[in-house]
């Protein structure tokens, strides 16, 4: 008694590009990644940061893990409004005691600029251990 | 340990298949009697056993075995994997499917016998 063999192969299904090209559709490693960002931090970062004239000065760095808003507050007591943005401009004008929210993965990509020095920012986050 | 067991005048089959799978792509291999039998006895399906590789028999169209990371057994072993053994009639369908990120050369390799007074 002989077998005969028939073989196929075909394309498991994928997604598409926007060239139209095959991708593999999200792997074990990219749910995982997409998991922990939906997932609670168990830590909270921030700093404060005043300011020291009425240039455009960059936030310290701290790392910000992927899923989390980074918390901009200006201080009830500042003199008068404070605005953010990047190294090239900050077109986002906040008052006292108001705040912006912002998706970054380093607080350093945020520049503040004080329509009067001293005033100040708070900043504050949810991350890692 | 086979069970049943084949007389001595069954006829072996042993006919292996290789198949070439880069990522994401599903082979499936077709196993059929040349001429109309009533029953063929198979007690081992063999496979390239790899990471990242799904697999599946299905034996006259029933799912039998699978979907699963290993291989009934693997193809260095040839381990007697079913008990009782499978039994088909028209066709024993393998399907490898390569969901990793390195292209797998897959050999298929089903053992088992004709019951003899089967050829029809």
């Amino acid at each position: 008694m002989a077998l005969e063999t028939e073989t196929e192969v075909e394309q498991i299904t994928t997604v598409l590009d926007e060239q139209g090209n095959p991708e593999s559709p999200a792997n074990e490693k990219q749910q995982q990644r997409v998991a922990e960002a939906a997932e609670n931090k168990p830590a909270i970062g921030g700093f404060v940061h005043t300011t020291s004239s009425t240039d455009a000065e960059q936030l310290p760095a701290h790392d910000v893990p992927h899923g989390v808003d980074v918390v901009v507050q200006t201080r009830a007591a500042n003199a008068d409004n404070i605005y953010i943005g990047n190294s090239e401009v900050q077109p986002l004008e906040v008052g006292p005691n108001s705040g912006a929210t912002f998706r970054v993965t380093d607080t350093s990509a945020l520049y503040v600029r004080a329509a009067s020095a001293g005033d100040v920012v708070g900043v504050i986050f949810e991350e890692d251990a | 340990m086979l069970y049943p067991e084949p007389t001595p005048e069954a006829t072996p089959i042993n006919k292996p298949a290789t198949v070439t799978l880069q990522p994401d792509e599903r082979g499936t291999i077709t196993f059929s009697p040349k001429k109309r039998v009533s029953e063929l006895v198979l007690p081992i399906i063999a496979m390239s056993k790899h990471p990242q590789c799904i697999y599946e028999v299905r034996t006259d169209g029933d799912a039998v075995y699978g979907p699963a990371s290993i291989p009934p057994t693997d193809i260095d072993d040839l381990q007697v994997c079913f008990l009782p053994a499978l039994r088909f009639s028209e066709t024993l369908t393998v399907e490898v499917s390569n969901v990793g990120s390195a292209a797998r050369q897959i050999n298929v390799q089903p053992v088992g016998w004709e019951p003899a007074g089967e050829d029809q």
